[in-house]
C-alpha cells in the first residue's frame, strides 16, 4: 500500500493510509545449512513451496551448503513468518527478520 | 530394501522385508512420540480450540530437548522474545502438520507384505516425515555440522582416535537407511515436477558457472531482490 496521489485534495482521507510505513518494513526469509538435509531435497523444497526454476532452487541451496544461509524470499512480516513455518514443516532450519537488522540476512 | 519408481503411473513401491518395515515403523513412532509430548488434548469444540490457541496465557515453553528443539526451531535466534511470540502462535500447528505427515506414512506401512505403492502426495508425506526422523537421529548421535556428518559417516568413524559406541554406530546405521530411503522418494518427487519455462530456465543444468554467473542474487550484496521473474513472489509484497 503506498500513499494516493493527490491525497491532500481529498476531504475524507482515507485512513486505511496509516498502516502503509508499518507494512513497507521489508522482511527476509532465510535458510540456513544443516548436516542433515539432502541438496535434492532443499531444491525440491524450494522449486515446490516458492515455485523458483530449477535453476534458482539450486543456487539457493547452492548458497546454503557452501555460505552457511541464503535468502530465499523477501516480503511482510506475515508473509515471512508463514515462509518460515513452511520451511519448519518440511524440517528446513530457517529464520524470518527485518532485512536491515544484519547485513548477511 | 527395493524401491521401485513407476513414473509414468506416477507412483513408487517401496518392497520391504520384514524386519525393515519394522524398523521403519518403530522409528516413526518415536518421532511421533516425540512430538506429541506435551501436546495438551484439542477441545472439541473447534471455537474453544481456536480461541486457546490464541490464548495469550497459554504457554508454549522451547524444547530442552535439542531433537524436538531442531524439529521446532526459533523463528529468530537472535529474538527470543520474538521466536517466544512465534512459537506460541504456530508451534502447535508445527506439531500437527508434521504428526499428519508421520501417520500417513504409518498407514501406508500397513499395505505390508505386499510392496507399498506411494502415489505423490503420500510419498511426499514419507519425504517430510524421513526428514523430521533423520533430524532426530542426527541431534541423538551429534551430527551438528557438516564436519561431523563426513566423520561419523566416513569409511571409518573412528579414524582421529573418536569414541563410537555400539548404540551410537546403530544409531548411524539407521540414519544411512533413512537418508538412502529419503534420497529415492525425493528423486522420484523431484522427477515429477512439471518443467521450467524453456524461457527461463533454457534448459541449462550447468551448475559449473554458477559462481561466478553475476546474478542478482550475489550473497551479501545488499541490493538481491529473490523475487526474480520466475518465482511466485512478486505479487506479495
Amino acid at each position: 500500500m503506498t500513499e494516493q496521489e493527490g491525497a491532500t485534495a481529498v476531504a475524507e482521507p482515507d485512513v486505511r493510509g496509516v498502516t502503509a510505513p508499518v507494512r513497507d518494513v521489508p522482511w527476509v526469509t532465510v535458510v540456513l545449512n544443516d548436516p542433515v538435509n539432502l541438496m535434492s531435497y532443499v531444491e525440491f523444497v524450494f522449486r515446490e513451496y516458492f515455485g523458483y526454476t530449477r535453476e534458482k532452487a539450486r543456487r539457493l541451496m547452492l548458497e546454503v551448503h557452501e555460505r552457511g544461509r541464503s535468502r530465499v524470499s523477501t516480503g511482510s512480516r506475515e508473509q515471512m513468518e508463514k515462509d518460515v513455518q513452511a520451511m519448519h514443516g518440511y524440517g528446513l532450519w530457517a529464520e524470518c527478520r527485518p532485512s536491515d537488522d544484519r547485513g548477511d540476512a | 530394501m527395493r524401491i521401485i519408481p513407476d513414473p509414468n503411473r506416477g507412483r513408487i513401491a517401496l518392497q520391504m522385508e520384514d524386519p525393515e518395515q519394522t524398523i521403519i515403523t518403530t522409528l516413526l513412532a518415536d518421532v511421533s512420540q516425540l512430538l506429541s509430548a506435551d501436546l495438551p488434548e484439542p477441545d472439541d469444540d473447534p471455537f474453544l480450540r481456536l480461541v486457546g490457541h490464541l490464548d495469550p496465557d497459554q504457554e508454549v515453553t522451547r524444547p530442552r530437548d535439542p531433537a524436538l528443539l531442531r524439529l521446532l526451531p526459533d523463528a529468530d535466534s537472535s529474538d527470543p522474545q520474538r521466536s517466544a511470540e512465534y512459537r506460541r502462535l504456530t508451534e502447535r500447528d508445527l506439531r500437527e502438520s508434521k504428526l499428519h505427515s508421520i501417520r500417513i506414512a504409518l498407514h501406508s506401512l500397513g499395505q505390508h507384505p505386499a510392496p507399498i505403492s506411494l502415489d505423490r502426495d503420500t510419498a511426499h508425506a514419507w519425504m517430510r516425515a524421513l526428514t523430521d526422523v533423520r533430524l532426530v537421529l542426527a541431534s541423538r548421535v551429534g551430527i551438528a555440522s557438516d564436519e561431523d556428518a563426513v566423520r561419523l559417516l566416513g569409511d571409518d568413524p573412528h579414524a582421529d582416535g573418536a569414541e563410537v559406541s555400539e548404540t551410537e554406530e546403530a544409531i548411524l546405521s539407521l540414519y544411512e537407511l533413512t537418508t538412502w530411503l529419503q534420497e529415492h522418494i525425493t528423486q522420484f518427487m523431484l522427477d515429477g515436477l512439471p518443467d521450467d519455462g524453456e524461457d527461463l530456465d533454457d534448459g541449462d543444468d550447468d551448475l559449473g558457472d554458477l559462481p561466478g554467473d553475476g546474478d542478482e542474487d550475489a550473497h551479501g550484496a545488499g541490493g538481491d531482490d529473490p523475487r526474480g521473474p520466475d518465482g511466485p513472489l512478486g505479487d506479495r509484497g
